[in-house]
């Protein structure tokens, strides 16, 4: 069955992966890929991670990660057959990739805080719902009582907030704010704007 | 990459996010199951987008420890539960809520004294259909006559909500501060040691400072002292704030603190003006550390915990207080 990824190999994707998405796609912008390849291109990396007999042999996974977005690029500038100048000059940055160290690693705690600010920027329901699934650990059915909701508003709002993570987590600050999370700007100093009277 | 080419990759992320929460739900039917499956044999990016959503709710459940679910976890309906908790703060305050809603507004000579005790908040409706929360340690007087409404806020923090009446003003008075408003909702900070400090969050709130002519203060602005004695002609500090950021700084109406990244010093100054647990962070560079979340105000220890985790430190009950270090 396709979709029996194991829960290991999720985690693993989870810590490995996930925090460096937000690196390769803009790593890919400044390659001049256009926004729906570069979603195509993760999108189908994933999967290509996600079908692997095992993961035991990848040392560097932000490297394996990269290089695996690489192949699918060069594929298809392969499949264009008409490889315009500028994207076929800048091939030869796709070397970089191996440079990438494993100090690129993002740190545990970085990461637990980027998570807790995407689920401080949900909707106040979706966080919710979300917070008593993942956090108490309550059933779709528990939730829906407690919330006095229907299942299927649960399921709704449960879906709602992981795409909302998805595009926090995974394409970075970019387009947070096109899935209405929280804006970043949060006061700003100003000089007395206040009419006196 | 073959079938549904028209797709964005966002529209498929939406329905990865959907199948997502259908399997992490568990109630799965054989014919879900295998539309699942037709829909991952699809395309491609059907199963990346998949494989995403669940490391992405992977991601998620690692991130309980720093604690950004408390307030859910804490009470499933927790600003409900709050308000039912602060309306039933012993008997004491019971007497005096009913005091205050039988109030006869006429020939009040004495003003009423309404007070909160340390992780009290308490939410004290007023006979003229205003109200007012107290957060904790707070002392507040409430005088109101026929054709005046006069508060001094002596202590604390407390968040006043307003119903217009244009024959009685409404004024607060902070400090070297006085507030009058209409219809509108504001807190006013006056901590010993502080300047006073008010926040706008509806409506507008005209503000007297020493001799300074009046000022209209508008929604979402924060108006600050800038010393704690105010002269005439000390400055003012005002900055604009986006109204999450006042929902945050006034997270304490539901026995909540939201910190947004404070260093983990500020946060224990925080947590210490509502408990009696102490809070001690034993390593300079710990404390320098920051945090993002939201935590119950009454319950320290949880924070502790939660700093503990995702900071790779230890708690330990020691001399009356709780010592973070690593």
């Amino acid at each position: 069955m396709l979709s029996s990824m194991t829960s290991q190999r999720a985690h693993w994707l989870a810590r490995h992966i996930l925090p460096h998405e937000p690196f390769l796609r803009r790593w890919l912008q400044s390659r001049k890929i256009g926004a729906l390849e570069i979603d195509d291109i993760v999108q189908e990396s994933y999967a290509l991670l996600a079908a692997l007999n095992s993961v035991e042999h990848i040392v560097n996974p932000k490297s394996y990660f990269f290089q695996t977005a690489k192949s699918l690029v060069l594929r298809d500038l392969r499949r264009a057959k008409v490889v315009s100048i500028e994207t076929a000059g800048d091939l030869d940055v796709f070397g970089l990739v191996e440079q990438i160290t494993p100090e690129d690693e993002v740190s545990a705690r970085q990461e637990l805080r980027v998570v807790a600010d995407a689920l401080a920027g949900l909707p106040s329901r979706c966080r919710q719902a979300f917070e008593l699934r993942k956090i108490d650990g309550l059933s779709h059915r528990q939730i829906a009582e407690r919330l006095g909701l229907s299942e299927r508003t649960v399921e709704k709002h449960l879906a709602r907030a992981l795409h909302l993570l998805m595009e926090a987590l995974g394409r970075g600050g970019d387009t947070a704010s096109r899935a209405s999370m929280r804006s970043k700007k949060r006061s700003s100093h100003v000089s007395i704007q206040i009419k006196d009277r | 990459m073959s079938a549904s080419r028209s797709k964005t990759g966002r529209e498929i992320d939406k329905a990865a996010a959907l199948w997502c929460v259908r399997v992490d739900g568990g109630r799965m039917s054989d014919a879900d199951a295998r539309d699942l499956d037709a829909w991952l044999e699809a395309d491609v990016r059907h199963r990346g987008a998949f494989a995403r959503a669940q490391a992405v709710m992977a991601r998620a459940e690692r991130a309980r420890a720093l604690g950004a679910g408390v307030s859910v976890a804490e009470s499933p309906d927790a600003v409900r539960a709050t308000r039912r908790r602060v309306l039933m703060v012993g008997g004491g305050l019971a007497a005096c809520l009913a005091g205050v809603v039988a109030w006869r507004i006429e020939a009040a000579l004495a003003p009423l004294v309404l007070k909160s005790s340390k992780g009290e908040v308490l939410r004290v409706p007023l006979a003229d259909g205003s109200s007012v929360t107290l957060n904790t340690n707070t002392e507040l007087h409430v005088r109101y006559s026929r054709h005046s409404r006069d508060l001094e806020l002596l202590a604390g923090e407390a968040l006043f909500n307003l119903r217009d009446d244009r024959a009685r003003p409404f004024v607060v008075r902070a400090g070297a501060m006085s507030l009058r408003g209409g219809a509108s909702v504001f807190s006013v900070r006056n901590d010993r040691d502080a300047p006073v400090c008010m926040v706008v969050r509806d409506g507008t709130v005209e503000l007297t400072c020493g001799q300074r002519k009046p000022m209209l203060i508008p929604a979402n602005y924060m108006v600050k002292a800038a010393a704690t004695t105010i002269s005439a002609d000390a400055p003012l500090e005002s900055s604009r704030m986006e109204s999450q950021e006042i929902a945050r700084r006034l997270a304490w109406e539901d026995g909540m603190l939201s910190f947004k990244g404070e260093t983990l010093a500020k946060a224990v100054d925080e947590f210490a003006r509502y408990s009696d647990t102490r809070l001690v962070i034993d390593d300079p560079e710990l404390a320098q550390e920051t945090v993002s979340g939201r935590f119950s105000s009454s319950d320290p220890a949880r924070f502790a915990q939660a700093v503990a985790v995702s900071f790779n430190a230890r708690v330990i009950d020691a001399d009356g207080a709780l010592h973070i270090s690593r």
